[in-house]
């Protein structure tokens, strides 16, 4: 046997390793994807003030800190039983949805989009936003830079800073919304609604036109048939910060709609010797291994799953592309490449649910928070990150002192729908005779790009980027070649 | 008027990976306790993500600073070493919600900013950056007071060198 390491992923934030085996006859025998998970965040958080929570859980990530934020915000008004009132739950979700269109955004365009603009076996050099610039125009790039900037203003103007987070407190939020800062929010959300709507426009020229790109998208190589997870308001319609989780099996069917308190009847998590990283799978089905099919417990929460999970959109614009993609593509989808068009109805409906909120007139009420008195105890909070379903659990002594954490990170629920992702992939691509060219690992690489993983985030030690190092080992153990990317 | 930014990178809760934060906290100690350079302005940031945040923080300045916890090669912890950015900027993607300080800054020049052209990276030695910690290790705790030395007269330098030039000043060898 011989085997393919490829360490560390390039483009994917922390630390990952991919290792493919394969068998004397040059077929996959097995792919093992394996994180170094960073060490003890929830004994991290044991005996601290359960207040001081959603201020530290964003520096878990610098990537995506509003989601930890929020998932830790509503943990602690559960843990105190508190109710917020309306135009906290307003703001939060306005402040949310900056988070959503600046990762979105710069998600589709640095990672996504040259895979397809410039095509997946493009010169590596040119693979990158530059090279879209380069092809597609200058001003790609001021938009892109433009609303990203917007992302960030927003979740500035609404919650006083945008990086490190001290918006929620227990109750409610820490400052009330001036009229002029709602009305440049509110300009703001109307031009990203324009760059959603641009953008989609963008993915259909470049890449539904494209047949080739469709072949890819809908062939074979990057199928996968699981479950789908995603949180959903009272008619089932995507919501991402707050609602029911409601889980779609491979058929369509609702298998599961639960309050997020429930997670642990629903949720329980399977552990690999070789990865920090558990393996989450449904509990009513039970872990059978890394499988696809009805009767597998495994499931995915991503842009892609949270539309299939769903009924519809909660906005009119994100609404017509839903129904659009799903025309096309069939619903459920289990295409992984379709991930990319939901990622850009997400962006469309965020941006579309940030000017609902933002002209919405109670959001500048003075009323942003209601003093907890009750004793506090346990708590959960689930968001719904970028990258998945988030879920912080508290559990605190009468003081507030926080005993035991446990936290389900967005990324973590897909870790085994990765894993099949990326062996099905590389059973397609890796054939005993053929040439293991940079093509191909790129083509490996987008089957877990699709889910915009993120695990051992924050951690921004030089280099800042991520070589890919690619090692053939004869089945005897010794490198008959090395290929190396970076 | 000259920019200059000195940009501290880390996380402050993850051990080691918090020194680039404490290094630019020290610089910007050190810069309030001294009289200012004449006709500067620096500006010291401490953030925990780059890519295109660098970008939000570089942009009107000519030169800047880096200063990161490093696994570029195999080092001591504790350790400093200075890097020429020119030489470790690659035309990549750096991760996948943002892009590498390359492509930040060579995008930035596209769209006709001004971003800096003098890139110095400060790496500093690392024992364990994968631990949630708010104090990093002993070795690396002990090179932050270094490492402000080291930056600010890396600065000096750069205030002397880009001074003189927009000045049109010919330095006297």
């Amino acid at each position: 046997m011989r085997t393919i390491t490829i360490d560390p992923i390039t483009r994917l934030e922390g630390h990952g390793k991919i290792t493919i085996f394969l068998d004397d006859d040059g077929e996959i025998a097995q792919t093992y994807f394996s994180v170094p998970e960073l060490r003890g965040f929830e004994k991290f958080l044991e005996g601290r003030p359960v207040e001081e929570a959603p201020r530290i859980v964003p520096r878990i990530c610098g990537v995506c800190p509003a989601c930890h934020h929020m998932a830790s915000g509503k943990a602690v008004d559960a843990v105190y039983g508190v109710e917020i009132p309306t135009a906290a739950r307003k703001l939060r979700e306005l402040f949310f949805m900056g988070e959503y269109i600046h990762s979105h955004v710069a998600h589709f365009y640095a990672l996504a989009g040259p895979d397809f603009v410039m095509g997946p076996g493009a010169d590596k050099a040119r693979r990158h936003i530059l090279g879209i610039v380069d092809k597609v125009g200058l001003e790609i790039g001021a938009k892109v830079l433009t609303y990203r900037k917007h992302g960030h203003e927003i979740m500035r103007l609404v919650g006083g800073k945008c990086t490190h987070p001290v918006y929620n407190v227990p109750g409610g939020v820490s400052r009330t919304f001036s009229e002029d800062e709602r009305k440049a929010v509110e300009t703001m959300a109307r031009e990203c609604v324009e760059l959603g709507k641009f953008s989609l426009q963008l993915f259909d020229q470049v890449v539904l036109q494209n047949s080739a790109y469709l072949d890819i998208i809908t062939g074979p190589v990057y199928q996968l048939r699981v479950h789908n997870m995603g949180l959903v308001d009272e008619r089932n319609r995507v919501n991402f910060y707050d609602g029911h989780v409601r889980v779609v099996d491979v058929r369509g069917q609702e298998i599961a709609r639960y309050a997020p308190r429930e997670y642990l009847a629903h949720v329980a998590e399977h552990v690999e010797e070789y990865s920090y990283l558990k393996y989450p799978f449904l509990k009513p089905l039970g872990w059978k291994g890394f499988v696809e099919g009805e009767e597998s417990g495994v499931y995915r929460a991503t842009p892609l799953a949270r539309l299939n999970a769903a009924d519809g959109m909660a906005t009119p614009l994100a609404q017509a592309e839903y129904e659009r993609m799903f025309k096309t593509l069939g619903r459920p989808c289990n295409l992984t490449l379709a991930t990319h068009w939901a990622r850009l109805i997400e962006l469309l409906y965020a941006s579309e649910r940030a000017l609902e909120l933002a002209a919405d007139p109670e959001v500048t009420s003075p009323h942003v928070r209601t003093l907890p008195t009750a004793t506090p105890h346990e708590g959960v909070g689930t968001v719904e990150a970028q990258r998945g379903t988030l879920t912080h659990h508290y559990v605190t002594d009468e003081k507030g002192i926080i005993t035991r954490a446990n936290l389900i990170v967005g990324t973590t629920n897909n870790n085994a729908a990765i894993t099949m992702s990326i062996k099905k992939a590389a059973s397609h691509l890796i054939r005993k005779g053929r040439p293991i060219t940079d093509e191909v690992l790129n083509m490996i690489e987008m089957a877990f790009r699709a889910y915009d993983p993120c695990f051992s985030c924050a951690t921004h030690s030089l280099p800042g980027h991520y070589p890919m190092h690619v090692t053939f080992l004869a089945p005897d153990g010794h490198t008959v070649a090395t290929l190396r990317r970076g | 008027m000259i920019r200059i930014a000195v940009l501290g990178l880390g996380n402050p809760v993850l051990r080691d990976d918090s020194v680039g934060l404490r290094v630019a906290e020290a610089v910007e100690a050190r810069l309030a306790d001294q009289l200012p350079f004449p006709d500067v302005d620096v500006r010291v940031v401490q953030d925990e993500a780059g890519g295109w945040s660098v970008l939000d923080h570089v942009e009107g300045c000519q030169a800047m600073i880096l200063i990161d916890a490093s696994t570029l090669e195999p080092m001591e912890p504790g350790e400093l070493r200075w890097y020429d950015g020119r030489a470790l900027l690659s035309p990549r993607v750096g991760g996948p919600h943002s892009i590498d300080l390359f492509s930040a800054l060579e995008l930035g020049r596209k769209l006709g900013m001004t971003v800096p052209d003098e890139v110095h990276v400060l790496g500093i030695g690392i024992e364990d950056a994968w631990t949630f910690s708010e104090e990093p290790g002993e070795r690396v705790a002990a090179a932050v007071e270094p490492a402000a030395d080291m930056v600010l007269a890396r600065l000096g330098e750069i205030v002397a060198r880009v001074v003189v030039a927009d000045r049109g000043i010919v330095p006297v060898d």
